[in-house]
């Protein structure tokens, strides 16, 4: 019984402490009609499936809720970089979470990628399909530096309903999309700068490139680890 | 035996690292033992890195507490007021956690 008693620590008695695991103290014993009276509580989080056969969501209520952010976003903030620079933020909270997400719900084909071109196509096929329904339209590789890739979208779901004044012409509201790669390429530890650019075509007045610029340490781990 | 555990588990995460690079699976098997004691580790895709020492070899059924914990995991990262490398601090997720040992373990 004493050896039980171990792992706890010797400070005083920790007071006004919740139950559960505190990393510096370690599990936090509760005692037992305490447990069951949180096992019964109301349903919480951890109650829900994260597995939703078609997990699709209204287009309206989506664009609604972007312009939105988008308005939010430009009252706060102090020229088009700024606010690209906050739509990118938000981004990629989204990105960190939703890579997590993805993998899981492949369920027993998931894997991590561990090259960078697996992981572009990953984004560029996968998550393409999960967030806008299509896989994206091109991806390639920059000509002139080894450490740019571009995602080429004809048609970003997101902008779809934005018409953006004559003076932000440099803005790109997909800069949200934007830091959903970068999210998902820094919580793969493929740590990268990812900014959208808009560069119309002909029939393609919308059309997005979002520019991958992976840092200098990527590349490098990829050559040692796979040039052999 | 128990006091050393945290250290144990810890030393093993240079494995993990040098592992992580090497395979695309999720679940990493047996990585590490220590006079008896064996580590396993799990990666999720997101490289958050979960480490069980256990003196029994059983492969599957840890396979399969790692996958539910993984699903625990994705479910209190989904949470809006959680963020990544935060630490875990909710009761019912600790409880769940030792449902889980509980029946694979």
């Amino acid at each position: 019984m004493s050896s039980q008693n171990i792992i706890n620590p010797s400070t005083s008695k920790p007071t006004g402490l919740k139950a559960g695991y505190n990393p510096s103290l370690g599990p936090i014993q509760l005692p037992s009609s305490y447990q069951s009276q949180i096992a019964s509580k109301s349903r919480n989080i951890y109650d829900h499936s994260v597995f939703r056969r078609t997990p699709e969501v209204n287009l309206s209520s989506l664009s609604f809720l972007f312009s939105a952010m988008i308005e939010q976003t430009q009252q706060t903030s102090k020229g088009v970089q700024q606010l690209e620079a906050k739509l990118n933020s938000y981004g990629y909270g989204v990105g960190n979470k939703f890579l997590e997400l993805i993998t899981l719900r492949e369920g027993k084909s998931a894997k991590r990628e561990t090259r960078i071109v697996e992981v572009l196509q990953f984004i560029h096929s996968q998550v393409w399909k999960t967030l806008f329904g299509r896989p994206a339209d091109g991806l390639e590789k920059s000509q002139d530096s080894e450490d740019e890739y571009m995602i080429i979208d004809n048609l970003p779901l997101m902008s779809q309903f934005i018409s953006v004044p004559k003076d932000f012409n440099q803005l790109n509201v997909n800069a949200f999309t934007a830091g959903i790669i970068e999210g998902i390429l820094d919580s793969a530890y493929f740590q990268a700068n990812v900014s959208a650019h808009t560069m119309a075509a002909d029939g393609y007045p919308l059309r997005t490139v979002f520019l991958i610029k992976f840092d200098h340490g990527v590349l490098e781990r990829e050559a040692i680890r796979f040039s052999r | 035996m128990k006091e050393l555990n945290p250290f144990i588990l810890h030393s093993s995460l240079d494995i993990v690292e040098d592992i992580q690079w090497k395979t695309s699976q999720l679940y990493l098997k047996t990585i590490d033992n220590f006079y008896g004691y064996y580590i396993s580790g799990f990666l999720t895709s997101g490289n958050i890195k979960f480490l069980l020492i256990h003196e029994t070899k059983n492969e599957e059924s840890i396979r399969q507490f790692f996958n539910d914990l993984n699903d625990l995991y994705v479910k209190v990262l989904l949470n809006p007021f959680y963020k990544v490398n935060d630490a875990i601090t909710s009761p019912v997720f600790d409880l769940k956690v030792k449902g889980f040992a509980k029946k694979y373990l």
